[in-house]
């Protein structure tokens, strides 16, 4: 891993994406959260 | 529908094949089509635009989502394009730090949020707020009691759909629970053994 922070960018989107992806088929997690605690919906 | 269908639906694009390479998991037995009109104009529109076209859009939809990420030089006509495109002086600069916060909660948002919850509410917090929210429900069933122009089937529906809510105050402690380490490690590694094993990241380190 290189230490820039591109790569440091896309190996979390490699990351993300493989989670997204190993999700199918699995039951739903509902204890998953959706949404960050700082981000507020009015 | 089955994937089938929907590749049926789109013959353009294989997603039987699709699935199988990203997910190295047996297709599902289902999928939700919610515009299948939609889906046909696509498949219409891809059959009559050229290779070419099709190639470069893709190209240009992934460079879309990396040019954020690049030094300022490469990254400068694109932004100055998309401000033109979006009606935006050319010449406004976002204030960095907007950025940077962006950033941080894209990516380990969660992670950033469990310190910010315990700084900023300080205390059992958490365990209050959860206890209001425990209370908002019971008070709601207990309307449900009183009102009479609920019938009696709706009735137990609506509580039972008031019991299955999930309170999710402060930060996760369920799944993953943020303030043990172990669970943390296995919820970050599961999908990086994952990679590991799909070979994905070899291409690239």
């Amino acid at each position: 891993m290189k230490d820039t922070f591109f790569d440091n960018f896309f190996s979390y989107v490699q990351w993300a994406t493989q989670k997204s992806l190993s999700s199918m088929g699995e039951p739903v997690d509902k204890e998953e959260w959706g949404m960050t605690p700082q981000v507020i919906d009015y | 529908m089955a994937v089938s269908n929907l590749t049926a639906t789109l013959p353009f694009v294989s997603f039987e094949t699709i699935i199988e390479n990203l997910t190295r998991k047996s297709l599902p037995r289902a999928v939700l089509l919610t515009s299948p009109p939609y889906l046909e104009a696509v498949n219409r529109l891809l059959e009559k635009t050229p290779k070419e076209t099709i190639q470069a859009y893709l190209l240009w939809t992934t460079m879309r989502m990396y040019l954020g990420h690049t030094s300022t030089a490469v990254r400068k006509p694109w932004e100055t394009f998309s401000k033109v495109l979006g009606g935006i002086d050319p010449n406004v600069k976002k204030e960095r730090w907007k950025t940077c916060v962006r950033e941080m909660d894209n990516t380990l948002g969660f992670l950033a949020g469990e310190f910010y919850v315990r700084k900023t509410f300080a205390g059992n917090a958490k365990e209050r707020g959860r206890l209001v929210i425990e209370q908002i429900k019971d008070a709601f069933i207990d309307r449900f009691e009183e009102l009479e122009w609920v019938d009696t089937e709706t009735r137990e529906v609506a509580v039972r759909k008031v019991k299955n809510l999930r309170v999710k105050v402060g930060y996760n402690d369920a799944s993953p629970n943020m303030t043990d380490p172990v669970d943390l490690a296995k919820y970050v590694l599961h999908t990086c053994s994952r990679l590991m094993r799909t070979g994905i990241t070899r291409k690239y380190t």
